[in-house]
């Protein structure tokens, strides 16, 4: 064990700060000291990806990495894709309606991951999509609704910016 | 479902979805309670030893360590309790022939290992880090027994036993018949023997199991939160071991992260984090982490069959005989239900007159083996679908003939299996046209025939196409009532709390359904809670299939059930098997009927 030490980043497009020990697992900071916890601790080994969120524009596992790498890094969480007034993201809501969630432990990585994916790739195949949620395990769905969510959420996106 | 113009059977949105989406829903690692503790583990890393000591003093002097507590320690302030885990219903008993001895499992090991991932001594302490840290300095000295992987070796003579006071690896056995097997198998025209492995399976929920626990000093009451599939099964046993009465423990299931049974029966830390709590005046949690979840939660399946079947030229199954044993691992949590739902639903959808089935449950030094997806159904699936191909292959019919000429057909039913069901009643399969079915299926696929030709194609070309078929008729939890208490406050808000949990069925919105039926329109609020009832008129006080009983068996089960006042909760008791409308119901709730 060592000194806490001062960890400043932006989650959420909020500032935020906190001090932690050097050792301490960015997921366990994210939900312990910040009390974000949305993001899920599923394998700690960076297996599952229900930890998954945006570090710096990419999707990261948060339980593989330390808070402190986290230091001055702009980060988004699940908590960050609806809007303030409570709406929906586009993805969120297709989950939805696409029942593409059941007891909702890995969604928060799933959302993040697919989001992730959708900037590189706003109009997907389903293969594509299936390639790129491989990166996340659900016990539950068995993905199909999953993938259909995940199609559904990048059109209406396209919509959204078009 | 389409028997009600009412919500019920209506596809909704689920209610639980906007939580879950936003980051928002509530996992038992998501608990936070003012001062609370944090627990982990000492775990074995031998399959079978004697435990020659424990030292955990470097442990207990550890930054931040709160309490450190060996097996051994846990003996004079909570010696065993007599057998809660073994729960056989009355009527079962009655009528099977059975033995079961049932050693209960300590909450931490003081004598012996018998699995690896055995908890042998736990730290309390004010961050899970600190209580990892301080597990590494625990010294553990084990003497290595020979362990026992094998059922079979287990069940023979001079095998290692791994409970010593019971002098046997035999835990269970039990036996149920129906005609005269031994007869007809001796003058069938037919038979085959043959020996089916089934292997282990581990459930691997994403979330893994966890629990926390506060207790009120002033009414010495103890709240338990567990990640559980069995909120009522909990309570009874932490009540038992803490010797509190039921009313002063309450057990919750919040946002649970899958389940398949794993999470369905009680574990040893379920009853030992409230102890800690009690023991130390603090609110104490543990969450399993994954590398505790691969070591010793509960696997399942691992059953050997060995089938006897007598049929004749036409592929008539004329007697079917099925012995086999069941590797239960180290303890076996829920007795007799996985080798009882084998052996109930062994026939299926066949129509066999004589057979006897019989099953043994052998402890090993494996990981205790409970229920799993199904909890000993696909087993009994497997050994009958594979003898059926057998019997068609070594008769040269086709499969799909085979299974059609022994299905029950529409016109037996009511059909009398003539066995009971795991809770002592006989089971009846009430409707169903078996022999439709298949023949809807294999017209999906072009027809059976037009499907071999095409096998037959693929061959010539190098390639093999196969056909598998298997046919299910599933008796899903027990029953027959489900219980839940409603609740109706002077705004028009409607809490329902039932001991049903859900684990992502989307209970919550199948019981705003059900409830809205009852009023004729969605309640704008709602709120619904998986936890122990004070009454417990549930049937998820002794089901570990509670994951699926209230969706399968009718969805209209807390209406029919018991519904109470605005003012005071006063349960009507009706009988399922005389449906009534859930109009009447709440006219009987608001007049206090009994009901029918």
């Amino acid at each position: 064990m060592s000194e806490p030490v001062d960890v400043r980043l932006t989650v959420n497009g909020q500032p935020r700060r906190a001090r932690c020990e050097p050792r301490k697992l960015l997921v366990d900071f994210l939900r312990e000291d910040l009390g974000l916890t949305g993001t899920h601790a599923g394998c700690e080994h960076g297996i599952c990806g229900a930890c998954t969120i945006l570090y710096n524009g990419e999707a990261a596992r948060a339980c593989i990495m330390f808070a402190v790498q986290a230091d001055g890094a702009e980060l988004v969480t699940v908590e960050g894709l609806a809007e303030s007034s409570g709406t929906l993201h586009p993805l969120q809501q297709a989950f939805h309606e696409h029942h593409a969630l059941q007891c909702g432990f890995c969604t928060p990585g799933m959302l993040i991951t697919a989001l992730d994916y959708l900037k590189i790739n706003p109009s997907p195949s389903e293969d594509e999509i299936r390639e790129a949620i491989s990166a996340v395990l659900c016990r539950c769905t068995g993905y199909i609704n999953i993938v259909k969510a995940v199609k559904a959420g990048a059109e209406a996106m396209r919509v959204a910016k078009a | 479902m389409s028997e009600t113009r009412g919500l019920v059977g209506r596809p909704l949105l689920r209610r639980e979805d906007r939580r879950q989406l936003t980051g928002g829903g509530q996992f038992i690692a998501d608990l936070e309670l003012p001062r609370m503790l944090h627990a982990a583990f000492i775990r074995s890393e031998l399959a079978h030893a004697r435990i020659r000591s424990v030292d955990l003093s470097q442990a207990a002097a550890a930054p931040g360590v709160a309490l450190a507590l060996s097996g051994a320690d846990l003996l004079r302030p909570l010696p065993p309790v007599p057998d809660t885990q073994l729960s056989l219903p009355g009527k079962w008993t009655s009528l099977v022939q059975h033995e079961f001895h049932n050693p209960q499992q300590p909450l931490l090991a003081h004598d012996k290992v018998r699995h690896v991932g055995e908890a042998i001594a736990v730290i309390v302490a004010e961050s899970r880090y600190a209580a990892e840290d301080a597990v590494a300095l625990a010294t553990v000295e084990l003497d290595p027994l020979p362990a026992v992987v094998d059922a079979e070796a287990a069940l023979a003579a001079g095998a290692t036993i791994i409970h010593d006071a019971l002098k046997t690896n035999l835990l269970g056995a039990f036996s149920v018949a129906k005609g005269d097997t031994d007869a007809v198998m001796a003058r069938a025209p037919h038979s085959l023997q043959r020996r089916f492995h089934h292997h282990r399976y581990a459930a691997m929920p994403i979330e893994c199991r966890g629990v926390a626990a506060l207790h009120d000093q002033r009414t010495d009451s103890v709240t338990i939160w567990s990640a559980t599939q069995v909120v009522h099964w909990v309570r009874r046993e932490a009540a038992a071991i803490l010797g509190l009465p039921e009313a002063r423990v309450r057990c919750l299931a919040l946002d649970v992260g899958g389940g398949f049974g794993v999470k369905g029966h009680v574990y040893p830390e379920d009853l030992l984090v409230p102890f800690l709590a009690r023991r130390l005046g603090r609110p104490v949690r543990w969450i399993e982490d994954r590398h505790e979840h691969f070591l010793c939660s509960a696997h399942s399946r691992d059953q050997l069959h060995d089938v006897e079947v007598g049929f004749d030229d036409d592929g008539h199954i004329l007697a079917l005989r099925d012995d086999f044993i069941v590797d239960c691992g180290a303890w076996n949590p829920i007795g007799a239900g996985v080798p009882y739902n084998t052996a109930a639903h062994l026939t299926g959808p066949y129509k066999i007159e004589h057979l006897a089935v019989s099953a043994r449950t052998a402890a090993t030094n494996k990981v205790p083996n409970s229920a799993y997806r199904g909890a000993g159904r696909p087993e009994a699936v497997f050994a009958m679908e594979r003898i059926i191909d057998m019997v068609a292959w070594s008769l040269r019919l086709e499969p799909a003939e085979v299974r059609r000429r022994n299905m029950i057909r529409a016109d037996e039913m009511p059909y009398r299996a003539g066995i009971p069901y795991r809770d002592g009643e006989p089971i009846v399969y009430d409707s169903g046209d078996y022999p439709d079915g298949l023949a809807q299926a294999l017209e999906a696929i072009g027809g059976v025939d037009a499907f071999r030709r095409r096998q037959r194609q693929a061959r010539q070309a190098g390639r093999h196409l196969g056909l598998g078929i298997g046919c299910y008729v599933e008796g899903t939890g027990v029953g027959p009532f489900e219980g839940a208490t409603v609740r109706i406050d002077p705004s028009g808000k409607v809490y329902v709390a039932s001991g049903a949990c859900a684990q992502g069925q989307g209970m919550e919105t199948i019981f705003a359904q059900v409830v809205a039926d009852c009023g004729k329109s969605l309640p704008r609020t709602f709120s619904f809670l998986s936890q122990t009832l004070p009454r417990s008129r549930s049937a998820s006080v002794r089901s570990p299939a509670a994951a699926r009983l209230p969706c399968r068996q009718r969805s209209t089960r807390p209406a029919r059930g018991c519904a109470g006042k605005p003012s005071r909760s006063r349960p009507i008791c009706w009988n399922a098997h005389r449906p009534i409308s859930n109009c009447a119901i709440v006219g009987l709730a608001w007049s206090g009927s009994r009901g029918p």
